[in-house]
C-alpha cells in the first residue's frame, strides 16, 4: 500500500512504483494471447501478484479499478508456489532464483505474461522486465520467451522497449 | 497515459520518496479500497469506519458518530479526528466536525481508497489529529474513461442518482466532475418515552426524512492540482431532541460543507520534494427546532469561513536521515454563532468572531541501521485563546525480515476547544470562553507478520492518557449546560488482526479488540465504550465475475449517560456484485443487518431517551452504468 507517511498530499508524487503500475497495465493491452477467442468478451481479466514490495502494491491499487477493453481487472496476489490457472499476466517479484525459474516455467506452460523488475528478469526467462535508467522507467522485452508462452507481443511495445531479446541461443548454451 | 508519454515521466526513486509501503509509516494503518466499497455495498463512510479495528459508529438519527479505541464522548461532533480529503483538512471552524455519514463530502462511489492513521498525528498536523487521521483519496479522472451513471433505491423510499464524467486528455489534463442527489422518506419511528396521548403515542411520522447533494470537481496537470466540492444536506429530526415538540415535522438541521483547494508539488531531485497547498472553506448549519406550536421554530444557526496556506518541504540529508520541515497558516475571517427566534423576535446570542492559527513542524527520519527506522517530531501550534501548544511524537520502527515490522510509537497531542465549546449560548445553554485545549499521551507496541500462502497477521497493544477533557454538563448551580475541562481518562487495549487473501478469490480479514476506557479518578467505565469488538469481512468470487461479500461487526454493551446499558449486538451485512453486466452495467444488492437484529445506540444529553433504536433489515439494489 502507498501511504505519505510525512504529509498525505492530494497528488502523490510520480513514484516509481506507480509508473511501473502503469507500464504494466499498458503491456496488458498490447499483447494478444492465443486463448483470445475462448474467453468472453467481458470475463474478467485476471492479473496475479507474486512476491512483496512496493511495485506489487502500487500495481494492484492501480490496476484494481482498471478494465482490458470491456473486462475488468481482476488482481489476486498469491504464493510463489500457486497455480496460475486463470491467469492471463503475472507480475513477479521473486528473488531467488529456483523459485523464480519453477514460476516462470509455470507460467510459459500456462500462457501467462510475465513482468519483472531488473535485468536478470529477462536472462531467467521472464517475458518483460522494468528497468531504471537515469531516473526513467524503461523496459527489456524477450520475444523468445513470449513465443515459447504462445503469445504475441505488439510492434507498439516492442518499438519502444530498450532492448528486445532472443535468449534461445543463451538458453541452449547453458543448459 | 500511454506507454509514450509514461516513458517521459521523471521519477522519484523508492526508498527515499514521501509516499511510503504502510511497513514503514509510523502508526497502525488500514487502507479500504474502492473495490471493498463497491463489493461490500458500503453507503457511507461511516460504514467504512465501522470495519475497521478498534473503530465503531453510533448515531441519533440526525449525525453519526465515530469511536476509536473505547472512546466516544457525548457533544463531540467527531471533532477528535482529523478527516482529510486528498489532504486537504475538512474539518470546519467551528465545531471542528468531520462528517461521516451521508452528510460527508464526496460520494463513496469516487473514493479511490480511505487511509486511516490510528494514534495522535498532531505532530505533523495539529489540532484535531487526535485519536486518527482519516485521508479520503479520490479517483481520478483517468479511471473513469468517460461517464458514469448511477442509480439506487433503497429501503424507507430512498432513491439517488449520481452522474460522473473523467478522463485524462492528450495534454496531460486530467479530470473529474461528478454530481450527487438523494432524497429519501425515512421511516416512521415509534419512541416509548412520548407514549402519551399528546404527543401520539409515541409516534414519530413523517419527520425521519433525509436529502442532500454533492458536487466534486478535479483537475491536475503536472505539478498542480485543484480540487472543489459542495454538500448539503437536510435531516429530519424525530427524536424531539433538544426539548423540542415531539412528532413535529419542522425540526430539521441543514449543514452546507464547501471546500477548495490548489496545491502544487514539486518532486525534487534526491529524493526531496515541496509543495504548498492555498485552501479555502465556507461552513453554514441550519438548525430549525420546533418549541412553539403557533409560532415558528427557534433558529440555531452558524457560518464559518476560512482560507488557509499550507508549506512543506523535504529532503534527503547524508545517505541516512530524511528530514520534513513545514508551517501552515488558517484565517478563521468568519465565525458565527447565533440563536433566535424569528416571530417574536427573541435575541439569545449572537457571536462574531475571528480568529488566526499558526503552526510550524519538523520531523526527521533516521536509518540507524538497515532494519531500524527512526522518527522524531514535533510540530508548534499558536492560537490567540490560550498560546502555544506542542506535539512531539518518537516512533521506532525495526523489520528483522521483509515480512516482519515491530513498530514502537509514543506521541502526545492535543485538541483545542472549538467556538462552540467556547461561546455558544443558547435557551438552557452558556459559555466558558476559559477553556483550555485537551491532550492525549499514547504508547503503543504493533507487530505485524505475513506467514505466507496471503495470510498476513497483526497486534498492536495500546495506552492512552487523555487530560482536561473538554466535556458538556449540566452545572448544578446555574441549571445551565456548560462545556468545562473536566475529567481525565485511561485506556488500555489490544487488537489483533488476520488478514487473508488466498489468491484465488477468497479475501478477508478478521479482527478482535479489547479495551478499557475509564475515568483515572474514580476508575468507571466510560459511556459508549465497549469492552470487546470482534470484525470480519469476507469476499469471494461465486459465478464468473459475479462476488459475494460478507461483513459483521460484533460490539459488547456500552454504558449509557443515564447509568443503563445498550444492550450487545452483531450487526451483519450481505452484498452481492456483478461487474459489467452486458458490457456496461455494475449491478449490486446488498441487504444491511441481515438478521433484522434489534439494537439500540447510546445518545448524547439533550435527549429526552437515554438509546436510540437503529435500523432492523433493509436493503439497497443500484445500477452504474459506463459509457
Amino acid at each position: 500500500m502507498l501511504l505519505c507517511g510525512a504529509r498525505l498530499n492530494a497528488q502523490d508524487p510520480m513514484g516509481e512504483s506507480q509508473v511501473k503500475a502503469m507500464f504494466v497495465y499498458n503491456f496488458l493491452k498490447f499483447v494478444e494471447w492465443p486463448v483470445e477467442n475462448t474467453l468472453g468478451a467481458r470475463d474478467p481479466f485476471v492479473v496475479v501478484i507474486i512476491g512483496e514490495g512496493a511495485t506489487a502494491d502500487a500495481t494492484e491499487i492501480f490496476l484494481a479499478s482498471r478494465a482490458i477493453g470491456e473486462r475488468p481487472v481482476f488482481v489476486r496476489r498469491i504464493r510463489w508456489d500457486h497455480s496460475l490457472d486463470g491467469a492471463r499476466a503475472a507480475l513477479i517479484v521473486e528473488r531467488d532464483p529456483k523459485k523464480l525459474r519453477r514460476v516462470l516455467d509455470a507460467a510459459a506452460a500456462a500462457g501467462v505474461l510475465t513482468i519483472g523488475e531488473g535485468e536478470g528478469f529477462t536472462t531467467s526467462g521472464g517475458i518483460i522486465a522494468l528497468l531504471v535508467e537515469d531516473r526513467k522507467v524503461r523496459f527489456d522485452v524477450d520475444t523468445s520467451a513470449a513465443q515459447l508462452a504462445g503469445l504475441r507481443v505488439s510492434s507498439k511495445i516492442l518499438a519502444l522497449s530498450h532492448a528486445v531479446r532472443s535468449s534461445t541461443d543463451r538458453r541452449g548454451a547453458q543448459e | 497515459m500511454d506507454l509514450e508519454q509514461l516513458m517521459k515521466i521523471e521519477i522519484v526513486v523508492a526508498g527515499s520518496k514521501r509516499a511510503q509501503q504502510t511497513r514503514d509509516v509510523p502508526s497502525y494503518v488500514s487502507v479500504v479500497t474502492a473495490a471493498d466499497i463497491r463489493e461490500h455495498g458500503y453507503r457511507t463512510l461511516a460504514d467504512v469506519l465501522r470495519t475497521l479495528p478498534g473503530f465503531y459508529v453510533s448515531n441519533d438519527r440526525n449525525y453519526s458518530y465515530v469511536g476509536v479505541r473505547g472512546f466516544s464522548r457525548p457533544g463531540d461532533w467527531n471533532s477528535r479526528i482529523l478527516l482529510l480529503l486528498n489532504g486537504s483538512r475538512t474539518n470546519e471552524n467551528l465545531y471542528d466536525l468531520a462528517y461521516i455519514g451521508e452528510e460527508f463530502s464526496v460520494d463513496v462511489d469516487l473514493i479511490e481508497r480511505v487511509e486511516v492513521i490510528r494514534g495522535p498525528s498532531s505532530a505533523l498536523y495539529g489540532s484535531n489529529a487526535y485519536f486518527a487521521v482519516i485521508n479520503v483519496v479520490t479517483r481520478a479522472g483517468n479511471s473513469l474513461a468517460g461517464t458514469e451513471i448511477t442509480t439506487s433505491a433503497a429501503s424507507f423510499g430512498t432513491y439517488s442518482g449520481r452522474a460522473s464524467y473523467g478522463r485524462a486528455f492528450e495534454n496531460g489534463l486530467d479530470l473529474l466532475v461528478s454530481g450527487t442527489y438523494s432524497d429519501g422518506k425515512g421511516r416512521n419511528l415509534f419512541y416509548p418515552e412520548f407514549d402519551a396521548p399528546l404527543t401520539n403515542n409515541g409516534f414519530a411520522n413523517d419527520a425521519d426524512h433525509e436529502s442532500f447533494h454533492k458536487i466534486l470537481v478535479t483537475a491536475s496537470k503536472g505539478d498542480f492540482s485543484f480540487q472543489a466540492n459542495s454538500v448539503s444536506r437536510e435531516k429530519g429530526l424525530p427524536t424531539a431532541s433538544f426539548g423540542t415538540i415531539f412528532n413535529d415535522k419542522r425540526n430539521s438541521t441543514t449543514d452546507n460543507l464547501s471546500l477548495a483547494s490548489l496545491t502544487y508539488y514539486r518532486a525534487l531531485s534526491n529524493g526531496g520534494s515541496f509543495s504548498t497547498r492555498l485552501h479555502a472553506g465556507r461552513y453554514t448549519y441550519d438548525g430549525e427546532y420546533a418549541y412553539y406550536a403557533n409560532d415558528p421554530p427557534n433558529k440555531d444557526l452558524a457560518a464559518g469561513e476560512w482560507v488557509g496556506l499550507e508549506v512543506d518541504g523535504a529532503r534527503k540529508i547524508g545517505a541516512r536521515q530524511f528530514l520534513t520541515v513545514g508551517a501552515e497558516f488558517r484565517d478563521n475571517f468568519k465565525q458565527l454563532l447565533t440563536n433566535f427566534d424569528p416571530e417574536p423576535y427573541v435575541l439569545y446570542s449572537e457571536l462574531r468572531n475571528t480568529s488566526v492559527r499558526e503552526g510550524v513542524f519538523a520531523q526527521d527520519e533516521i536509518r540507524l541501521a538497515d532494519p531500524l527506522l527512526l522518527y522524531a517530531g514535533v510540530r508548534l501550534d499558536h492560537y490567540e485563546g490560550f498560546g502555544f501548544a506542542t506535539s512531539p511524537r518518537l516512533a521506532l520502527i525495526y523489520t528483522p525480515t521483509p515480512a516482519t515490522t515491530f513498530k514502537l510509537l509514543a506521541g502526545r497531542a492535543f485538541r483545542a476547544p472549538n467556538e462552540h465549546e467556547l461561546f455558544y449560548v443558547s435557551p438552557g445553554y452558556t459559555s466558558n470562553p476559559s477553556l483550555d485545549p485537551e491532550h492525549i499521551e499514547t504508547l503503543e507496541l504493533i507487530v505485524q507478520h505475513f506467514i505466507g500462502g496471503g495470510i498476513q497477521i497483526s497486534a498492536s497493544a495500546f495506552q492512552n492518557r487523555l487530560t482536561d477533557l473538554i466535556e458538556r454538563h449540566l452545572d448544578p448551580v446555574s441549571n445551565l449546560y456548560v462545556f468545562e475541562n473536566l475529567e481525565s481518562t485511561h485506556s488500555r487495549g489490544l487488537e489483533l488482526g488476520l488478514e487473508i487473501d488466498r489468491g484465488h478469490g477468497l479475501a478477508g480479514q478478521l479482527s478482535y479488540s479489547l479495551q478499557r476506557t475509564e475515568d483515572q479518578e474514580t476508575g468507571a467505565r466510560l459511556t459508549n465504550s465497549p469492552a470487546q469488538m470482534v470484525q470480519v469481512q469476507l469476499r469471494s468470487p461465486i459465478l464468473g465475475a459475479v462476488t459475494a461479500s460478507l461483513d459483521a461487526q460484533y460490539m459488547s454493551d456500552r454504558l449509557t449517560i443515564a447509568g443503563n446499558v445498550a444492550g450487545a449486538h452483531t450487526l451483519t451485512n450481505f452484498s452481492l456484485f456483478a461487474p459489467r453486466t452486458l458490457g456496461r452495467f455494475d449491478l449490486s444488492a446488498t441487504l444491511y443487518n441481515v438478521f433484522g437484529i434489534r439494537y439500540s445506540d447510546p445518545v448524547p444529553d439533550g435527549f429526552v431517551q437515554d438509546v436510540i433504536p437503529q435500523d432492523g433489515r433493509s436493503f439497497r439494489v443500484r445500477s452504474t452504468f459506463h459509457y
